[in-house]
């Protein structure tokens, strides 16, 4: 098995790929929780376990306490930049007030936890979930090991039947009933340490990236088995779960060996295996189905027959359908009871028509093998290679996120068009003709839609498209694209995809939905590497454009204004600071000597309301820092281009704009 | 040859065990598309009791056909007043309101709402939708032409050919080709039965050591590989039509329903971008060639990858491994503009709609093709390799080079 068949090589490329595609690809299931991984981590300290009332206490009042901190906070710093208070007391009051802040984003995080909780506080606990939901919510066959096991267990008999050796063996001493039990007693053995080794690999995975702490918490802390029946601990669920998976692989194991024997060909016991597994796997549209079914398959996937009953409002008939059926404790006992049925005849069955083996399968044309081999590796490099992302080269034109709908370069004036509230789309203007036309040249507009904010820098013009698919009753979500757009041929070209459905009907449901969440995006920049989504106006997410992998950059306290020149994203902290964060070295830096609340940066100058002097308008130059007010007039906003500052005024609220060229210096 | 074409055809595949498998995968496969119909119709008994007698005893003869003011009329004069009444969420919520046609107010909003105004609204609007796809495309026209881009010059030209004209006069039920069009589970079947008997087509002889015997024989040799190719070609054709046959009359029978054959694919709307002119009926033909070409492009790389085995242990791992692969990558991509990446993925043929519902193109050579017509092209690209290499392979064979004279290999 291990060395004629080359088994020990198939165990171990099935092992090396799983680790690999464990450590490529696996995703949190809550991406919330390792974005803000220390915040969140902070409270699940304090209130770590079962609900009680002093949780609800906690929480309750560490969410006032938030809330009256931001307040509080703010006016600390007004009242200081107004004079009321001095710099001594402010010094006093803000580290108290920062304390109770810092780790506001981990605090929505277990808030949302907390909801989830709450519905049941008996046998709901608060723990960190994505460990826990990686090793038990999922349901996902393991192709791979189903593919080890067709190729371990098959030749155990069907090489001697290809060969034709089963009368010679017949006349063996010991080639009968003998020879048929070490076989399956190896195969048992086989796969029984294969399963295990498996399962250990996912767990000490799990382990080592998430952790997989509180094993005595309740399996209904995970919302995956929320609505589940069963009394059972999250290791308790785990072993559970491992000894029916290892059932499953026996059983599967006795059919491949039953199949050989019965069949005794390779193809016709291939066949019939994947047919057993895969068929009842894609054919059922209620999960549920599958763990019903005598047979491997509910046993190889376990982690459903601890779930529970679960229903979804159909909204044709406006009654709650059931989309899962819990699998009661009898019943799986009694699949328990039938599959041990099952492994005796299939037992008896091979020890009847066994015969005995002597493999002499030798190997040949391993030349052709090789280059078969080459042929398959070059074909996959090739294909892995079409997804090599695009290289950007170019130099950098300001971004503010405050002017997210308006970018201008040489030839065009880009902005959205909002004077049909109908169709508000992206246009651009023509700098020497005045001609105003679309920004998107598709003339398609059906089952697609363009978000209200693009990104510009030199000829090239981005915005973001919602593409939909209407494959069943209900119009949903499929993708989120965000497209360059070339402006001096006007050619478009992908640069990022997201998969943003969930209720797409696909071939199989090998490759789900991206677990990137597209929600609240405000505006967006990107650069060579990287891609930053702006999410609600005050936290920047950063895209790998060639792994995809998504990590919070900066959280920052206003929803103000964000910049971004190519290197250095400028943001407001809590302090009315304007910190600048290097985007290569990743550290970050506090502008000293500006207080504002809202700033605009250009290729030269950063404008800002200055805080401490009567929210006028100050000009700081970037080469060499120095500061001079430039409207004496107090603002709330500001927004520049080449030629004029546009100001909202303080005074009565208009919308002024200020020729830069005619500027005060002062 | 035509002998030698039946000894193989029956020889791999007028097997008990094949025959078996595709009898009880065919009926697997109606028993899938009856629970479509009974989870995903409007007018199945599970979703709505009484739709189904409303939809086809009391409405569907008055407004079915072209659409007519009168019709219109008639049909908004239904549904204004539910819609006035239910608007506010206040009306009454019983179940047996004698003054409604299903008992219940809602309902009767949903009903006309769901089954007539919403499709006859589509329809409707989609001569104005196309009208305004060939205004934008011909604005494109001038703009890229003054823009030198020929590229979206030419690819807008043909938007502008391909949606001149195009109106919906008629309404019909379309649900049956609604859900006909996105069903994918008999492609699954016709995969793991092609994947089976395909299997024994080379190895049979090397199983047995009859294919050092085979090449010494008159027609032996490239004749046998053609004939076991034509076999194959044959084999799979006619399990892609019989699958496709059982699909077909299997949604027909339970909608119960092919009034919409005659209705443009774009009435299904989903395909409101697409480049097709054909009818529903059309298509479904159009689809049906379509995944046999790629179901062919499969089959000759699975016979490819089983010519270098003796058995059929590693070929079939590998063939359902490149298969789970090629499908994981179908999913990733799907309706994805990344184009190419669908384009060049065999088992885009097999869920084919992903290159029909839209108007998509990809740049060969600075000339837009459209998406399938780019597909079909690298299916035959594909499935020219396979073959080439087949024969190459073959020819290959260690007792064929020491000595057995080409001219005898020939003559059959």
């Amino acid at each position: 098995m291990f060395f004629y068949q080359k088994g020990w090589l198939w165990v171990s490329l099935y092992f090396m790929t799983s680790l690999v595609v464990l450590f490529l690809f696996d995703t949190p299931k809550n991406p919330e929780i390792e974005l803000n991984a220390s915040d969140y981590h902070y409270y699940l300290d304090l209130i770590n376990g079962p609900h009680t009332d002093e949780t609800e206490e906690r929480l309750k009042n560490e969410a006032s306490h938030i809330s009256d901190a931001q307040v509080a906070l703010r006016k600390v710093y007004d009242d200081y930049y107004d004079g009321h208070i001095s710099e001594q007391e402010l010094h006093d009051s803000i580290p108290e007030l920062e304390k109770v802040i810092a780790h506001e984003q981990g605090f929505k995080v277990i808030f949302d936890q907390y909801m989830y909780v709450r519905e049941n506080t008996d046998n709901r606990y608060y723990l960190a979930t994505n460990g826990w939901d990686g090793l038990l919510s999922t349901e996902q066959l393991d192709f791979g090991l189903l593919l080890l096991l067709l190729l371990l267990v098959a030749p155990v008999f069907c090489a001697e039947y290809t060969v034709d050796m089963y009368a010679l063996h017949l006349t063996l001493r010991k080639g009968t009933r003998e020879h048929a039990l070490v076989k399956m007693l190896l195969v048992f053995v086989v796969v029984v340490i294969i399963s295990i080794l498996s399962i250990m690999m996912r767990y000490q995975f799990y382990e080592m990236k998430y952790g997989l702490n509180h094993k005595d918490y309740p399996l209904q802390s995970l919302s995956y088995y929320g609505t589940s029946l069963k009394d059972l601990s999250l290791f308790s669920t785990f072993l559970w779960s491992t000894g029916l998976k290892i059932v499953g692989h026996l059983v599967f194991a006795m059919f491949i060996m039953l199949f050989s024997i019965w069949t005794k060909k390779y193809a016709l016991t291939l066949f019939s295996s994947t047919v057993i597994i895969l068929l009842p796997y894609y054919l059922f549209t209620l999960d549920s189905s599958k763990y019903l079914l005598p047979g491997p398959l509910g046993f190889m996937l376990a982690t459903g027959y601890f779930r529970g009953s679960e229903y979804e409002r159909n909204p044709i008939t406006d009654q709650f359908d059931l989309i899962y059926k819990e699998v009661p404790v009898m019943t799986l006992f009694i699949l328990l009871f039938i599959n041990f049925l099952i492994g005796i005849i299939f037992w008896r069955l091979i020890l009847h028509h066994h015969t005995n083996a002597w493999n002499t399968r030798r190997r040949r044309h391993q030349l052709q093998m090789l280059t078969t081999r080459l042929l398959l590796c070059i074909t996959v490099i090739s294909l892995s290679a079409c997804d090599a992302p695009d290289k950007v080269d170019k130099e950098y034109d300001v971004f503010n996120s405050i002017s997210r709908h308006s970018f201008e370069n040489d030839s065009y004036r880009f902005y959205i068009d909002e004077t049909d509230v109908e169709n508000i789309r992206p246009v651009f203007e023509d700098r020497e003709t005045g001609e105003i036309r679309n920004l998107i040249r598709s003339p398609f507009s059906s089952l697609t839609s363009v978000e209200n904010f693009i990104y510009g820098n030199g000829p090239f013009v981005y915005y973001i498209k919602m593409d939909y698919d209407k494959s069943g009753f209900y119009q949903q979500t499929n993708r989120l694209s965000l497209i360059e757009v070339d402006t001096t041929t006007f050619d478009e070209k992908v640069i990022y995809e997201q998969n943003a459905n969930m209720a797409r009907d696909s071939f199989l449901g090998l490759h789900t939905r991206d677990k990137a969440d597209s929600a609240g995006i405000t505006s967006f920049f990107v650069d060579n590497k990287n891609l930053y989504f702006v999410v609600d106006d005050n936290q920047i997410r950063r895209i790998n454009r060639l792994t995809g992998k998504t990590d919070k950059l900066i959280q920052a306290s206003y929803s103000s204004n964000i910049a971004y020149d190519g290197r250095y994203i400028y943001y407001l902290n809590e302090a009315y600071q304007i910190n600048k964060y290097d985007t290569q070295t990743e550290r970050e830096v506090t502008i000293p000597d500006i207080i504002t609340t809202q700033f605009f940066l250009t290729d030269h100058q950063l404008f800002y309301i200055n805080r401490q002097d009567h929210y006028h308008i100050y000009a700081m130059d970037l080469s060499n820092s120095n500061i001079q007010k430039v409207v004496r007039k107090p603002a709330w906003s500001i927004i520049c281009d080449d030629d004029y500052i546009y100001y909202e005024s303080r005074a009565d609220n208009e919308r002024y704009q200020i020729n830069r060229n005619l500027l005060i210096d002062e | 040859m035509v002998s030698l074409l039946l000894f193989e055809l029956r020889k791999h595949f007028m097997k008990k065990p094949l025959i078996i498998a595709i009898v009880c995968f065919s009926l697997l496969n109606v028993a899938k598309i009856s629970s479509e119909y009974h989870e995903k119709s409007l007018l199945s008994p599970e979703t709505n009791l009484k739709w189904h007698d409303l939809y086809w005893g009391d409405f569907y003869e008055q407004f079915s056909g072209v659409m007519t003011d009168q019709k219109i009329e008639t049909l908004m004069s239904i549904y204004q007043p539910l819609e006035k009444k239910t608007a506010d969420k206040t009306a009454s919520t019983d179940s047996d309101n004698p003054n409604t046609y299903t008992g219940n107010l809602y309902n009767d909003h949903l009903f006309f709402k769901w089954n007539f105004v919403d499709p006859m609204e589509y329809s409707y609007l989609y001569k104005q939708y196309a009208n305004d796809v060939v205004h934008k495309a011909n604005e494109n026209l001038t703009f890229f032409e003054a823009m030198g881009n020929d590229y979206e010059y030419e690819k807008n030209r043909i938007i502008l050919d391909r949606f001149q004209g195009r109106r919906i006069d008629s309404f019909a039920y379309t649900e049956m080709f609604q859900y006909y069009i996105h069903y994918d589970f008999s492609a699954f079947l016709v995969i793991l039965i092609c994947l089976y008997a395909l299997m024994s087509v080379f190895i049979i002889e090397k199983e047995t050591d009859m294919d050092i015997l085979l090449v010494t024989t008159q027609a032996g040799g490239q004749a046998t590989t053609f004939v076991k190719i034509l076999s194959t070609t044959l084999f799979v054709c006619a399990v892609s039509f019989w699958f496709g046959c059982i699909d077909f009359i299997s949604f027909a029978h339970f909608f119960g329903s092919l009034e919409a054959i005659s209705l443009p694919i774009y009435a299904i709307e989903n395909f409101a971008n697409t480049s097709l002119n054909l009818s529903l009926g059309e298509y479904a033909l159009l689809s049906l060639i379509v995944k046999t070409i790629g179901f062919l492009v499969v089959s000759y790389f699975c016979l490819f990858i089983s010519l270098f085995f003796r058995n059929a242990l590693l070929p079939f791992i590998i063939c359902l491994f490149f298969m789970l692969g090629f499908i994981y990558f179908q999913e990733a991509f799907m309706g994805s503009e990344r184009i190419i990446l669908k384009v060049v993925n065999p088992f885009n043929l097999l869920i084919h709609r992903e290159l029909f519902r839209g108007t998509e193109f990809v740049n060969i050579f600075g000339f837009p093709v459209l998406s399938y017509t780019a597909a079909i092209f690298l299916a035959f690209v594909y499935g020219g390799i396979s073959l080439m290499a087949i024969f190459l392979f073959q020819n290959k064979n260690t007792v064929y080079r020491i000595g057995v004279s080409k001219s005898g290999d020939f003559e059959i």
